[in-house]
Formats: C-alpha cells, structure tokens, sequence
C-alpha cells in the first residue's frame, strides 16, 4: 500500500500523470476520487479492495471531456482488463492512461470468482491463482434445450428494466444504446420483451465482457447475467480464438469484414 | 441488399415476433457485391446459432445458405429443406403462453 501511495505520490508530483483515479474513504464509504497533485494529501485517505466500482467506465467520462489528458488509474485485474478493452475499442487513448496495479487477496478472488485476479503488474498486494467458476454454465449446458429455454425465460421475466446491467458495466461505452431503442424492442411493458432485450445485450457483449461480474452484483432482481455473457465469450473464443481484456491491439472477429476462421485478419 | 447488412437484430426481432425460422440468404464466397459482406454474416450467424442454442430457442431455427443470382433452383431448393426443418422441429416455443408475461 505504502508502495503504492509512493508510485502514485511520484507520479503526480514529477510525472507527466495530472491525475490519477482511485478510491476514497469518504464519510466511512468507499467513493471514485481523482487524485491530483495540488492535493496530495487526499492519498491518505486511498483505498483499495474496500468496494468494487466500474472505475475505468468512471475514468472514461472524465477523458470524454479532455482526450487528451494524461491520466493514471488504481487498476485491479478486472479494472486492466477494461482499460485494455477500452484502448483495443479506441475509447481511450492508451498512451495516456498509465495503471497503478493492485493484486486482490485470494478472498476477494474466490468473492468474484475472478478469472485474473491481478494486473499486469501491481505495486500492492500478492499474486493469487485465478478462480475459474464454470459451475454455473457446465450446469445449464448439461440441460436439455426445453429445459434451458424454460430457465432463461424464467430468468429473464425477473427483470424489471432498471438498466442497472448497463449502466454499471465497464464496457458499455457506447452514447446512444440499442436497448433504448423503441423499434426494437417495445416500450411500456415489465419485464422488458423477452428473450430479446436479454440477447440482444447478450449478443453486444460477446466480444467485449470482461468478466468482472459488476452487473451481476448489480441486478436487482438476481438475474445470473454474468453466465448467460460468460457463455458468449467462451464462444467466441471457441470459434475465434479471441478472448477480450486480453490486448489493446487488433480488433474482434465481429468488428471487421472478411474471414476471422481459416487465416490471418483479412480486409479491413 | 448484401446479407452484411442482416443485423443480428434483425434475426432477433423475428424470432421475438415469433417467427419459427430465419433463413439468410447470401452471396458465395468471395462474390459478395461488396467484397466481404458475407464473410461477416458468417461470422455472426455461427455465433447467433449458438446463442440460440444456449437459450433453448435452438440452433437449427437459423441457416445461413450461399446462393447467387442465377441459382433460383438452388434459392427454391435451400427454402423447401428450410421449411421441412422447420416443420419437423415444430413452432417457435417463444409465443407460448407460459412466456407471455411475468
Ligand atoms: S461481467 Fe457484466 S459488467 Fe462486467 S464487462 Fe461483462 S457484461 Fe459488463
Ligand atoms: S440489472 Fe437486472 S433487472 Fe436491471 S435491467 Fe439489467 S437484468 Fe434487468
Ligand atoms: S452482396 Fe454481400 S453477400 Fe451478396
């Protein structure tokens, strides 16, 4: 932690870094905070593993303002996935985004059932081996077809369209979103009109979820979100061999014309 | 209209409206009209089928079928194997009234 503050502390004060995202105790509750050197002191009040929050979706709203601010982040694993995400999807610029890494505790791993819990590297905590839970999906995928439609149906009727999903998710950068569009899918009614509110989101996330659970934790009507997305990254990287949260280069297999099976990246 | 431009939400909306089938009709290969339109379409079919799948709808309620201009027989011949498919697997599930609401 001490390591931590240092990195942080130096960077500010001699780095070219203006800010540097992270958490703050605040009245006894963990809260997104900018650090920023003509307040120094705040670093005493830094936390981190105190809550989750979507901090990358957090510092993405500051950069919308100013792209071209040179900005650092308090990153654990999940949140260097997004941030490696948002670069690979030219939302942020990755020159100008420098990671402060944490490692999480292996009870915070087991918690979020993280599938990386560290960073690429970290200044605080120890490395603790990955959780893979595929419980969940092994499960569904042992099921007969009728009875996974009946699950899902179920699932999905829970819903109360509070958009909570969305809003928290690290990954849905977008300005204008396919779930508020009327043509689509119709208005006025709860649970929103299903299957199709669910997969259509389903379908977005396949090349994009990066497995940090938020909205699962989010939902408020216990909607087993990060499964149904779980599953449609493991296809793509089934059928791809691309997996997202891993690099910021290139781009997904949907995300370009021509052949992402048999060869190399084709056309553009 | 290049199958390129099936958005999966289109696929979706049918199948939300009930439809108990959707057959994408595109160019072969390497003759799509604008180069590589269908190459995507493939892409995106292969993983809209196994969504389908997942959820219990049911992959083979979705075919991809490469057919050109001048192959009406071929476009006739894919639409009626389509159709006998679809016939065997039954009705879209997604309309029945144990789904309707709540
Ligand atoms: S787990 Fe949920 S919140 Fe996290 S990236 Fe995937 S869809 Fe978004
Ligand atoms: S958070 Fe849950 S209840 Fe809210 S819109 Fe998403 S799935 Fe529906
Ligand atoms: S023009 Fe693109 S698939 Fe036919």
């Amino acid at each position: 932690m001490d390591r931590l503050r240092e990195g942080i502390r130096d960077a500010l004060t001699e780095g070219p870094v203006a800010g540097v995202m992270g958490l703050i105790l605040d009245g006894g509750h963990p809260r997104p905070h900018l650090f920023t050197k003509g307040r120094i002191e705040d670093l005493d009040r830094l936390v981190v593993g105190e809550a989750r929050y979507p901090l990358a979706a957090v510092l993405l709203k500051v950069l919308r303002n100013d792209l071209d601010a040179h900005l650092g982040i308090v990153a654990r694993g999940c949140d260097e996935r997004a941030i490696l995400e948002l670069v690979r999807n030219v939302q942020l610029n990755g020159e100008r985004v420098v990671v402060f890494g944490v490692a999480c505790s292996s009870e915070q791993a087991s918690a979020c059932q993280c599938p990386q819990p560290y960073p690429s590297s970290h200044l605080s905590g120890e490395r603790v081996a990955p959780v893979s839970d595929s419980e969940g999906l092994d499960r569904l995928d042992r099921l007969s077809e009728e009875e996974r439609l009946q699950y899902w149906m179920d699932q999905f009727g829970k819903c109360i369209k509070c958009y909570g999903c969305r809003n928290i998710c690290p990954m849905c950068f977008c300005t204008t979103c396919t779930l508020d569009e009327d043509d689509l899918i119709q208005t006025g009614t709860i649970p929103p009109e299903k299957p199709i509110f669910h997969l259509i989101r389903a379908f977005h996330m396949a090349e994009r979820c990066i497995d940090c659970g938020l909205c699962e934790a989010a939902c408020p009507s216990g909607i087993p979100l990060r499964t149904l997305y779980k599953k449609m990254r493991n296809v793509v990287t089934t059928r791809f061999g691309f997996t997202p949260g891993i690099t910021k280069e290139g781009k997904g297999p949907l995300q370009y014309l021509g052949d992402g099976k048999f060869g190399e990246q084709e056309g553009h | 209209m290049c199958s390129g431009r099936v958005s999966p939400h289109f696929v979706l909306k049918a199948f939300q409206k009930g439809a108990d089938g959707v057959i994408i009709a595109a160019c072969h290969l390497g003759e799509c009209h604008y180069q590589k339109g269908n190459y995507l379409t493939a892409k995106r079919v292969d993983v809209l089928r196994d969504m389908l799948k997942f959820v219990g709808i049911g992959e083979d309620r979705l075919r991809l079928e490469y057919i050109a201009t001048s192959e009406s027989d071929k476009l006739s011949r894919s639409f009626t194997s389509f159709t006998e498919q679809i016939r065997t697997i039954g009705p879209s599930p997604i309309k029945r009234k144990e789904f309707a609401r709540g």
